[in-house]
């Protein structure tokens, strides 16, 4: 598995709070840069960004949160965590990321060299995320062992081309959720649970 | 001495008719670019030396406008200029046209069309005709209508990967440059916040360009007051 910590460490600093941050396009283009130069050093490729596709990225995720924002407060943390599943649906809908090297370093049958692109925009979610949560409530984001299992990539990649609805999905299972399958992305269509 | 104030220079004019004999000059060579080379011997061989003088005499106009321009009249750099306090009674318009100029050369330049001639004093006729001084997205809609009214972009050229088209050039740039200068800015990167909105508006160019069509000022107002916090 990757190291989490060590891709939050490169994160670009930031005078405000994360979850400010990562709503203003300037310091999200430049973490979302920053991120997929250091996944292409440990992965042996190179990424280019189209930055029109990431702003897309950005303002379909925003559109987004501004549609599903529950009302009520007490379902504001529950919104928080559920958040970065649509920037990955919007990530994987958009896809900003191309490789322009073949791979040199990566362990073969590996989540990474299967799907590189996809691997960087989930590992962006995760990392923006486990970076806020810690932030904002002190809390140490746990990783799925899904994450290392080429199948369910596998299935991520196929039915997110079908229905980039999935994503959201496959990254509520990464934090250990169970999704709604039938409409992952929609906050009010999610499984209820009791947080602690 | 100094010169008495009602026959003091408009810097704003100067400024633009300045510009204006470059981006002239910088045209005409290239629209005879290539042209000798058709020509038959001792003509070519003539047109091409013209031709150089040519580009001698644009970049020394270059230079001659770049120095003129900042030494002369000062020089504006990006900043923290904001349009909520511009927009102050009594209008700050000198101030508002040259953060304009420079900020709008960003833009442009990022839309593929750093080539285009952008007029200061149209800036300056916009802002001294907004009367509203309403909340801070009121006022940038109408500015933003106002502005495109005063043609303040001449392109002749836009790059072939330009993200914005030729017809939509100009309201992209303008939402832009305001959408800029009323973000919440607190660190020093000015141009790459002037990138992101730049971004943040071709990303939404078709909703933007449909409320500049209809003259929805209301509209307009939504999309200023909704994406400032978000550049």
């Amino acid at each position: 598995m990757f190291d989490l910590r060590q891709l939050i460490a490169h994160l670009p600093p930031t005078n405000k709070p994360l979850r400010i941050a990562a709503r203003q396009l300037h310091w999200f283009r430049t973490a979302f840069e920053a991120h997929a130069a250091l996944c292409g050093e440990l992965m042996g490729y190179r990424f280019q960004i189209d930055e029109l596709k990431l702003a897309r990225t950005f303002v379909g995720w925003l559109k987004s949160i501004e549609q599903q924002r529950p009302a009520n407060q007490t379902e504001r943390r529950e919104f928080f965590e559920f958040a970065p599943s649509l920037m990955l649906r919007e990530l994987i809908a958009e896809m900003p990321l191309k490789t322009t090297k073949p791979p040199q370093q990566l362990v073969r049958g590996s989540a990474a060299e299967f799907w590189p692109e996809g691997y960087v925009a989930t590992t962006f979610c995760l990392t923006v995320y486990a970076a806020t949560m810690d932030q904002e409530f002190h809390t140490e984001v746990e990783i799925d062992r899904v994450i290392d299992d080429l199948r369910s990539w596998w299935s991520f990649r196929e039915n997110a081309n079908e229905d980039t609805s999935y994503a959201a999905g496959f990254f509520q299972r990464v934090l250990g959720n169970e999704p709604n399958w039938s409409m992952p992305a929609n906050f009010n269509a999610r499984y209820q649970r009791n947080l602690t | 001495m100094g010169v008495r104030p009602q026959f003091a220079p408009d810097a704003a004019q100067l400024k633009d008719a300045l510009r204006g004999l470059r981006y002239a000059l910088k045209r005409g060579c290239d629209a005879v670019q290539g042209t000798p080379t058709k020509l038959p011997s001792p003509a070519s061989k003539i047109a091409l030396t013209a031709l150089r003088e040519m580009g001698l005499l644009a970049r020394s106009v270059d230079q001659m406008v770049s120095s003129v321009v900042h030494t002369v009249f000062g020089e504006v750099t990006l900043g923290s200029h904001k349009l909520q306090d511009m927009m102050a009674p009594g209008g700050q318009s000198e101030e508002f046209s040259a953060v304009f100029y420079e900020t709008m050369k960003i833009v442009l330049s990022e839309l593929g069309a750093s080539r285009a001639l952008v007029s200061q004093s149209a800036g300056r006729k916009a802002f001294g005709q907004v009367t509203s001084r309403a909340a801070p997205e009121h006022f940038a809609a109408q500015l933003a209508l106002q502005l495109l009214r005063e043609e303040p972009i001449r392109i002749d050229y836009l790059d072939a990967h330009s993200p914005a088209s030729k017809e939509t050039l100009a309201q992209v740039a303008v939402f832009s440059v305001l959408l800029y200068l009323l973000s919440d800015r607190e660190n020093g990167d000015y141009a790459k916040m002037v990138q992101a909105a730049t971004n943040l508006t071709t990303a939404l160019q078709d909703e933007i360009s449909q409320a500049f069509r209809t003259q929805d000022r209301a509209k307009l107002s939504t999309f200023f007051a909704r994406y400032a916090a978000h550049v």
